[in-house]
């Protein structure tokens, strides 16, 4: 029969075997992060280099990002002008504008009339002696629709839809910019992906490299821990460990890297986009991309490290 | 506790190291393995850790088949044995406190809760006080007491030794065996193989004798033969 105590017993020892679990791990983790203190040019050098295969990957990311928020900016201010036959009144004109707005796919309608028109490009033009001179006015009434998607292909359907109805005369957009914008940004992005593969193998070769050597340089403690009974996964712990350490130091100096690249071009960044009349906040690198460029370093470490010690480890003797 | 069956061992290279060798060592029993060099006894003790396999015949310890030991069980089995070994095997890259506190750090115990089990083993061999040094800074007789500290430090029910008074006088010797005799005292099996005849007639222990690969002799104290 069992006694009360016998469970508290169990789960006391239970304890005590998973902190002594966790004691040996952050043994192994100090032991690791000293030998990499202790041979400071071989390992500033391993992840300077993994840094820098890091970092282009993550400034592809980061202009594809930037551009992603200039194709929304552009996008939201995408509009369809729809010149109207000039027989069509003004009343006429006004109530196919509100018809328009009925629809959930137009967001905005501004109705322009022909004299409003006039008075429009007038102000804003030098051939305003010139119209005056005409006395008629050329100029047709028009209505600028809004649609409420933002989406390049749905503002390409309604402009196909809109420009076939009865009182348009003619219609416009301007979609080039976009669809470019659109275009560079997937092979900006797509570029960013083959490089995220290629450099990420980089990172592996780098690091299982190093665990070779070092793998190599251990081999006398590695004999001796198998003759005292160590198993495999105590014997690669410390390497993956490495392995670990290698890819998140690397990640956190290539971090680092892109913030100071950010800070070097923002001014003249900012000038571009000046020129080009846009100014909106570029988006940084930020937090989470930091903090997943930081876990994608310790996961490249960590398998490059396992692969290495795979390979090189369990083909020694018994 | 340890059995060997009618046990062959052939390397790569086509030599014969053992040749139908058939013994037993009884729980808690001592015994030397004894015979020239090449005779066959280092093969003997890495076919019972299993560093080596059997070509022919069984080994048992502790009743278990080694023949039928798979990769990933072979750390469990060497965490019960205790080996000494001719040339220390030693880690000259940390204290002597690390090097025995290895055989507890490798079974899942962390440096702070192996310690006293460490010092225990430490203060056994005497060189408690040397703990924080590192093994090169101290004599081969020194050395060889870690080893066999890191030997026991786990409290093996088996203790196999190779050649451990191989380059130390003849008092030191006598020293280490007599630490031999010690863990023999509380219940250890211990087979301590050594070629010094001189040695270990004197001790009064079962004697096993090696010649090319076969086992030639095999006498317990009193001189009767067991063959």
């Amino acid at each position: 029969m069992k006694t009360p105590e016998k469970p508290a017993m169990g789960s006391r020892k239970a304890n005590s075997r998973f902190r002594a679990y966790v004691d040996s791990h952050l043994d192994v983790l100090f032991d690791s992060s000293s030998r990499l203190i202790n041979s400071p040019i071989a390992s500033i050098m391993t992840v300077f280099v993994i840094s820098i295969a890091l970092i282009l990957p993550a400034l592809l990311q980061l202009v594809g990002n930037n551009l992603s928020l200039v194709n929304e900016q552009f996008e939201e201010s995408a509009q369809i002008t729809l010149y109207l036959m000039d027989t069509v009144t003004d009343d006429q004109g006004l109530a196919i504008s509100k018809d328009l707005l009925e629809r959930d796919s137009i967001n905005q309608t501004v109705y322009i009339s022909k004299a409003r028109a006039l008075a429009e490009f007038s102000a804003n033009s030098e051939f305003s002696a010139t119209l005056a001179e005409l006395g008629d006015n050329p100029l047709p009434a028009s209505i600028v629709v809004i649609p409420s998607s933002a989406s390049v292909q749905d503002t390409r359907a309604m402009y196909d839809e809109l420009r076939q109805l009865v009182d348009v005369e003619t219609a416009q957009i301007d979609l080039e910019w976009i669809q470019r914008l659109v275009a560079i940004r997937a092979v900006v992005q797509r570029t960013g992906w083959i490089f995220t593969l290629i450099l990420g193998l980089a990172v592996l070769f780098i690091v299982g490299n190093t665990i070779r050597l070092e793998i190599e340089n251990r081999k006398n403690e590695i004999q001796v821990i198998k003759l005292v009974g160590g198993t495999d996964s105590f014997i690669a712990r410390p390497f993956l460990y490495t392995g670990l350490l290698l890819g998140i130091s690397g990640a956190l100096v290539a971090c680092g890297l892109i913030a100071l690249i950010q800070l070097g071009f923002a001014s003249s960044l900012d000038n571009l986009l000046s020129l080009y009349g846009t100014n909106f906040p570029l988006r940084g690198y930020g937090m989470l991309n930091s903090l997943g460029l930081v876990v994608l370093g310790g996961c490249l470490g960590w398998i490059g490290a396992l692969v290495s010690t795979l390979q090189h480890l369990y083909g020694l003797a018994d | 506790m340890i059995k060997f069956d009618n046990v062959s061992k052939r390397y790569a290279d086509g030599n014969d190291a053992l040749s139908h060798v058939s013994f037993e060592l009884k729980n808690g029993e001592m015994a030397f393995l004894t015979g020239r060099s090449g005779a066959g006894k280092s093969t003997l003790l890495k076919l019972i850790i299993r560093m080596e396999r059997a070509s022919r015949g069984q080994v048992f310890v502790d009743g278990k088949n080694l023949n039928r030991l798979k990769h990933r069980q072979i750390p469990q089995h060497r965490s019960k044995i205790g080996v000494v070994f001719q040339d220390h095997q030693l880690l000259f890259d940390r204290s002597v406190f690390d090097n025995v506190a290895l055989p507890l750090r490798v079974g899942g115990y962390s440096r702070q809760q192996a310690s006293r089990r460490v010092r225990a083993a430490l203060d056994k061999v005497g060189l408690l006080s040397k703990e924080k040094l590192n093994p090169s800074t101290l004599s081969g007789g020194e050395q060889q007491r870690i080893g066999i500290a890191r030997a026991v430090v786990n409290r093996p029910g088996i203790l196999l030794a190779d050649e451990p008074t191989g380059n130390l006088d003849p008092l030191l010797s006598t020293e280490i065996l007599k630490l031999f005799e010690d863990f023999n005292q509380v219940g250890v099996s211990v087979l301590v193989a050594s070629h010094d005849l001189g040695l270990i007639a004197r001790l009064k222990h079962r004697i096993i004798t090696l010649d090319q690969g076969q086992l030639v002799n095999d006498v317990t104290h009193g001189g009767r033969e067991r063959l």
